[in-house]
């Protein structure tokens, strides 16, 4: 297996669905390339840092004047 | 209120249960709609129009999943729809984002640990912002998908089923999506602070 090779089963690595030889392949791989071993890290660091970004913006709460809104909105909603 | 009672109100169409989902979940959905379409206006009226599809849907609230999972899954299909229907630029090819091979299949780059653990980098707002707006240039294909898999934590198959496309195709999109992050990130996080 190549770099170019391997770095076409890092999701799979990564996501723990690698068949078992494959999995071999590629761990031999990495045990002499530094460079993918690195990548392999980044990949990783990718998935985490777009999580922490993303939830440390989440809003716990609606503003005020969305929730009267949508409580407007429903309110016309036909009930049956 | 409980769980129990919140799916009795309902599926009865309770005004005050409506009104307890609104603020108990409200938040929660404006955040996934500001994601997904990077646009406060979008992301006001696509909470709304979740709320409606939701409460039209009571009916068929079945209880074996959380009320918080249905909304959620809501909210998505209302912010995909306002997606479709917004005016499509021609989406930039993801290709120069992707790492790039020598013909004997060597990476062209040396890659090197970053200078520190993410969650350190992300403690700093600036970072944080960085790594979002990055997401936010990724191609609208991969972008939503990354969000869906990565962030809103759907399964490829319950992907596959809300952007109507094939678990294979949410797999290639998810890594190819990833490796174009990585590529946007990288910058931010390989030196020391900033
Ligand atoms: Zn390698």
């Amino acid at each position: 297996m190549n770099c170019r090779e391997i770095s076409e089963f890092l999701m799979d690595y990564v996501g723990n669905t690698l068949d078992q030889d494959v999995q071999q392949t590629f761990q031999a791989h990495l045990t002499q390339c530094t460079n993918c071993y690195e990548y392999l890290s980044q990949y990783r660091e990718t998935i985490k840092a777009g999580q922490l970004a993303c939830h440390d913006d989440d809003v716990s709460e609606l503003p005020d004047d969305l929730v009267r809104a949508v409580l407007a909105a429903l309110s016309k909603e036909p009930r049956t | 209120m409980t769980e129990g009672a919140l799916i009795e109100g309902l599926r009865s169409g309770d005004e005050h249960v409506f009104e307890t989902l609104v603020r108990t979940y409200g938040g929660r959905l404006l955040s996934v709609a500001r994601r997904m379409l990077n646009n406060e206006e979008d992301a006001r009226d696509a909470v709304q129009d979740a709320f409606i599809n939701a409460f039209r849907a009571r009916a068929t609230f079945k209880g074996e999943a959380k009320i918080s999972t249905w909304l959620h899954s809501i909210v998505v299909n209302t912010s995909l729809m306002k997606l479709r229907t917004r005016k499509r630029k021609a989406e930039e090819p993801i290709e120069s984002y992707l790492p790039r091979f020598l013909p004997d299949g060597h990476h062209t780059q040396q890659y090197a640990s970053w200078a520190e653990p993410v969650d350190v980098a992300l403690g700093r707002k600036a970072t944080a912002e960085r790594v979002r707006s990055a997401i936010e240039t990724l191609p609208e294909t991969y972008r939503t998908v990354v969000l869906l898999r990565d962030i809103e934590g759907f399964t490829t198959a319950e992907t596959a089923e809300i952007v109507k496309t094939t678990p294979n195709a949410v797999k290639i999109r998810l890594h190819r999506g990833r490796l174009a992050l990585r590529t946007l990130i990288a910058p931010h996080l390989a030196g020391a602070a900033t």
